[in-house]
């Protein structure tokens, strides 16, 4: 196994754990190997940076992670529950709650206002309309976006955009926020500020991230590197491991970030 | 996801493609106006028919003339014979005869009738002035509206005294007697409200005090409207013609009830046009949300939740075709009846409504298009439940 684990002080246990996992699609008629045995580790309050050529299987496995892709073998559990035994509704249940994700492009309910689009991720989860309103302006506030509440979300810029994704991503107080080359499309300015948003949502609110990039600079931001060639994972460095206990997990995300989140 | 959320959520996919919404909602409203206009107007005209005919009680009542034969005859005696069948509650007869009518210089040809006030009950007569005469009375008589617009009466023929020169044919007489004339002056009681032919009603006993001794026909009163047909057997027997008017109702409802058939077939056809537009608006609107939805579920929304999001939008254009629809329909009925109530009255005439709806009806054609539109929202519903997010999100 070339990824070697660099875990020595886990006491806690992994936030999410992979085993063996195995993914091959079908083109035509061969099958096309993506995953090749992955086993990973990810403990409560890192900051995981998943780095990888393209094709390597960078997406897939994030895919699979958050529910979306049954693997061909393996497991994946998350804080010991088996992903894949549970019912397509109970892995939807999970997204709602314990998942806050960004992906590269920004995606929007397209006859919904800003708020009402972060609000979107709490309405799914059964909150009354008038209470994630609330809890989506104040999301909102953190970021300086208030005044683009009412606003077409296409209407803003593409940092804003994104911005307003990361809200949408944290306003139902997830456990990891997964985010796929959140800043991909934007200018190096954006992605400085956007970056620095991701980092204080892991020191402030102890929230553990997993993010896939190209960018070599953002290594500064992790905890742990996780480099991924051909379907496998090549090295593992942890840089410093902070760990969270459970207990210690700050109830709401929202209350913890202090003020402004930039 | 709470319903409310759902609603307001499809409300406002709706509301943010307004032509389109509007589109679809127009066809579903102008297929439903059609069909609730339809049927009102057929309802209207079966209505108007039967009510002018009848009341009630005329159900139960059987007309007895004398057949083509001649040696056949409605006398006292088959009068009683009348009575004596099963379940007859009355009957009366009446006599018809040629006149001269008289008043002042103005002379009209019209016809007498001698009938009782329990024949004048049967009949269901409408006076528009005056009363009716006592069967003992020897000198008071109805005229109907055309003998007194006939008459120089001047409009008002009540207390008018007229002159009757009645001709007897020899049928009415006793055997071998000839047909005779007598003369009367009668002062009129009251008019009744016919503006056919002019006619005079006269007590029976006016024309049999002349000698009078058979009917022209007679009406017969059933206990019961079921009893008709059997008694109308019963007296065919006899040799004599009886009618019922429960005959020409049931005739003209069997007619109404075609004529229904066909203008909901043309409503129905109306109704799967407008349900193909939305199917297709609902279609065209799922490809272009796929990577939405895609999204939605890769966000944690349940296959159920977007199910329901599409069924909804169905249900609400429905709704909101349905609900614009029967108001333009029962709206233009309503125009139109007052329309016709004021032409009516300003040209002297009785007002008809000829558009006519029940309240359930409007109801089941609401909840039935409703139901429509939520049978044609299952099958995008469905694929739009089925979408599989990664390939929605991949997709362009």
């Amino acid at each position: 196994m070339i990824g070697d684990m660099v875990n020595s002080n886990s006491s806690g246990l992994p936030i999410i754990d992979i085993i063996g996992l195995n993914k091959s699609f079908a083109v035509g008629k061969n099958d096309v190997e993506v995953l090749k045995g992955i086993d990973l580790e990810i403990l409560p309050g890192e900051f995981v940076l998943l780095f990888g050529h393209s094709g390597c299987g960078k997406s897939t496995l994030l895919n699979t992670l958050i529910g979306l892709e049954r693997p061909t073998s393996g497991n994946i559990s998350l804080r010991g529950r088996d992903l894949y035994s549970m019912s397509e509704d109970a892995r939807a249940k999970v997204r709602q709650d314990r998942f806050g994700m960004v992906h590269q492009q920004a995606n929007w309910i397209k006859s919904l206002n800003v708020v009402e689009n972060v609000a979107y991720s709490l309405m799914i989860a059964g909150y009354n309309r008038r209470d994630a309103v609330k809890r989506a302006e104040h999301a909102l506030e953190l970021f300086g976006l208030a005044e683009y509440a009412r606003y077409t979300p296409t209407e803003l810029s593409g940092g804003q955009q994104q911005k307003v994704s990361i809200c949408r991503a944290i306003v139902n107080n997830p456990w990891i926020i997964v985010a796929d080359e959140p800043t991909g499309n934007l200018d190096t300015v954006s992605a400085e500020e956007v970056m620095k948003i991701f980092k204080s949502i892991n020191e402030q609110a102890k929230r553990t991230i997993l993010m896939v990039s190209h960018n070599p600079d953002y290594e500064k931001y992790a905890t742990k590197l996780v480099y991924m060639k051909d379907g496998l994972i090549e090295k593992v460095v942890s840089r410093k491991t902070v760990l969270v206990d459970e207990d210690q997990y700050p109830s709401d995300l929202l209350a913890m970030a202090r003020g402004n989140l930039l | 996801m709470r319903f409310s959320y759902l609603l307001y959520l499809a409300y406002r996919n709706l509301f943010s493609h307004k032509m389109r919404t509007i589109l679809t909602a127009g066809g579903v409203a102008i297929s439903v106006g059609f069909i609730v206009f339809l049927i009102s107007f057929g309802l209207g005209l079966q209505r108007i028919s039967t009510d002018q005919i009848t009341n009630l009680e005329a159900l139960q009542v059987l007309d007895v003339s004398i057949a083509k034969s001649k040696l056949l005859s409605i006398n006292d005696e088959t009068m009683n014979k009348f009575t004596k069948l099963g379940n007859v509650e009355e009957a009366h007869p009446q006599v018809s005869s040629a006149t001269k009518i008289s008043y002042g210089k103005s002379s009209i040809d019209g016809v007498a009738y001698g009938k009782n006030t329990e024949y004048l009950k049967l009949e269901d007569i409408k006076l528009t002035a005056g009363r009716q005469y006592t069967n003992e009375s020897t000198d008071e008589a109805i005229i109907n509206v055309a003998a007194q617009n006939q008459l120089a009466t001047g409009g008002d023929a009540l207390g008018k005294e007229i002159t009757l020169d009645v001709v007897i044919r020899s049928e009415l007489l006793p055997k071998d007697e000839k047909a005779k004339q007598f003369s009367k002056t009668f002062k009129i009681v009251g008019v009744v409200n016919d503006k056919s032919a002019p006619f005079v009603y006269v007590p029976l006993h006016i024309f049999t005090d002349n000698g009078v001794v058979n009917y022209s026909n007679a009406k017969v009163k059933m206990l019961n409207k079921n009893d008709v047909n059997q008694a109308k057997l019963q007296i065919e027997n006899m040799g004599l013609k009886a009618s019922s008017i429960k005959e020409t109702i049931d005739q003209i409802n069997q007619f109404f009830s075609i004529f229904q058939v066909i203008l909901i077939s043309f409503g129905g056809i109306a109704i799967l046009v407008a349900a193909l537009g939305m199917f297709n608006t609902l279609t065209i609107s799922l490809i272009e949300k796929t990577r939405e939805v895609g999204f939605m579920k890769a966000l944690g929304t349940m296959r159920h939740d977007v199910y329901w999001l599409f069924t909804l939008e169905s249900v609400l254009i429905g709704a909101l075709g349905s609900v614009v629809g029967v108001a333009s329909g029962v709206g233009l009925g309503v125009v139109l009846n007052s329309a016709i109530f004021g032409l009516a009255s300003s040209t002297g005439n009785q007002a008809v409504e000829l558009f006519y709806i029940p309240a359930y009806l409007i109801f089941l054609i609401l909840g039935s298009s409703v139901l429509v539109s939520l049978l044609t929202g299952v099958y995008p519903a469905r694929r739009a439940a089925k979408i599989s997010p990664l390939d929605a999100m991949r997709y362009e």
